[in-house]
């Protein structure tokens, strides 16, 4: 079925990628792997991808190479189908927000190499096959750990807010005499 | 009555019409089908940040951005050059634009702040992102305005410690009238 990434040969394909990733690649090598992305229109891929490249600091270029390593990879697009031309675009998105880490370390990680494949997949658009469906529901709106980290920002805010208003109420209650 | 009257106006003029309609409304040589998957792409990436809401605002100050900030934003989104990619059309970087400000890290949807703010400030909030991290103004959003805009709306989380300050000094006026000097 078009449009699924069988997982175990994306992390086997991610993983073979992430080693033999060995120095840092530059626009070239990133340009070179959007081309071989199938039958999109190459010029228009190149430009989404060429304006939207500023957002990518320089230190986390080996994720995006890897990115599209993975999606560009032959026998990957025989089960995906064609990548929307914008891919690039979606792609960089997600890696903008990525913190701050050590990328070549990280790249490497067996648990961060799935977290990139899944927030990937929602980015373009994709599931997974060869998981079951459930299963693959609940982690694809569970895992992506920056926005989960909003959420626990947003729940953190709002007890703040009712802890401060708390005090306040604190501060003005009349003070009890001893022993009542 | 808003501060922003020409930029208002502007945004008004887009009625509700979609992202796509806007994209090829802003460059008319923009492929309708191009456009549709444009769309479906910025929806996932709206989707994908909990940002749903937030669609059709930034796709509007995207247009409002790229077609009122002259050849300002051109020259601010670097693009490879043109031997090797063919220069962004304005609908491209209109798009790129809005992807950008889908990603935001800022509130989500239903959150504590986004939840409670007006459709019209949330725009401002998101034009006064583009002015600060393009360096360019907008309209009568000058970068000094957009400093303002942006620190009052608070959609970002490192701006939740002074909010939370401020809403609990109100709390303390209105309930037990503690601003009886001011």
């Amino acid at each position: 079925m078009k449009g699924m990434i069988p997982m175990t040969y994306a992390m086997q394909i991610i993983g073979q990628c992430a080693e033999e990733l060995t120095a840092r690649p530059d626009i070239e090598d990133i340009l070179t792997v959007i081309a071989r992305g199938g039958d999109v229109n190459i010029d228009r891929a190149f430009t989404w991808a060429s304006v939207a490249l500023d957002q990518v600091p320089s230190g986390k270029m080996p994720i995006l190479y890897v990115l599209e390593a993975v999606f560009t990879d032959e026998e990957l697009l025989g089960f995906t189908g064609p990548l929307p031309e914008d891919a690039a675009m979606r792609l960089i998105q997600l890696i903008a927000r990525l913190g701050t880490m050590d990328v070549m370390t990280a790249l490497r990680d067996r648990a961060f190499q799935e977290e990139l494949l899944r927030l990937s997949a929602l980015a373009l658009g994709l599931g997974f096959s060869g998981e079951r469906e459930a299963t693959t529901r609940f982690l694809l709106t569970t895992i992506d750990s920056a926005t989960a980290a909003l959420e626990q920002q947003s729940v953190n805010y709002t007890n703040r807010l009712n802890s401060a208003k708390a005090a306040v109420d604190n501060k003005h209650r009349p003070a009890r005499p001893y022993g009542e | 009555m808003s501060n922003f009257s020409d930029i208002d106006r502007f945004l008004d003029s887009m009625g509700r019409r979609h992202p796509r309609t806007l994209l090829c409304e802003l460059e008319p040589d923009f492929n309708a089908d191009v456009a549709a998957k444009v769309e479906e792409g910025l929806r996932a990436v709206a989707e994908q940040w909990k940002h749903a809401s937030l669609l059709f605002p930034a796709v509007r100050v995207a247009v409002l951005a790229e077609s009122q900030s002259g050849n300002k934003l051109e020259n601010l989104m670097r693009a490879l050059p043109g031997d090797i990619a063919p220069t962004p059309s304005p609908a491209m970087r209109a798009t790129s634009l809005a992807m950008r400000l889908l990603a935001l890290p800022i509130d989500i949807d239903n959150g504590p702040i986004l939840g409670p703010m007006g459709a019209r400030d949330i725009e401002h909030a998101l034009l006064a992102w583009v002015v600060i991290n393009y360096s360019t103004g907008v309209g009568s959003m000058t970068l000094a305005r957009a400093k303002q805009v942006w620190q009052k709306a608070e959609l970002a989380p490192e701006l939740w410690e002074e909010r939370i300050k401020r809403l609990a000094q109100e709390y303390e006026d209105e309930k037990y009238g503690t601003n009886a000097t001011s």
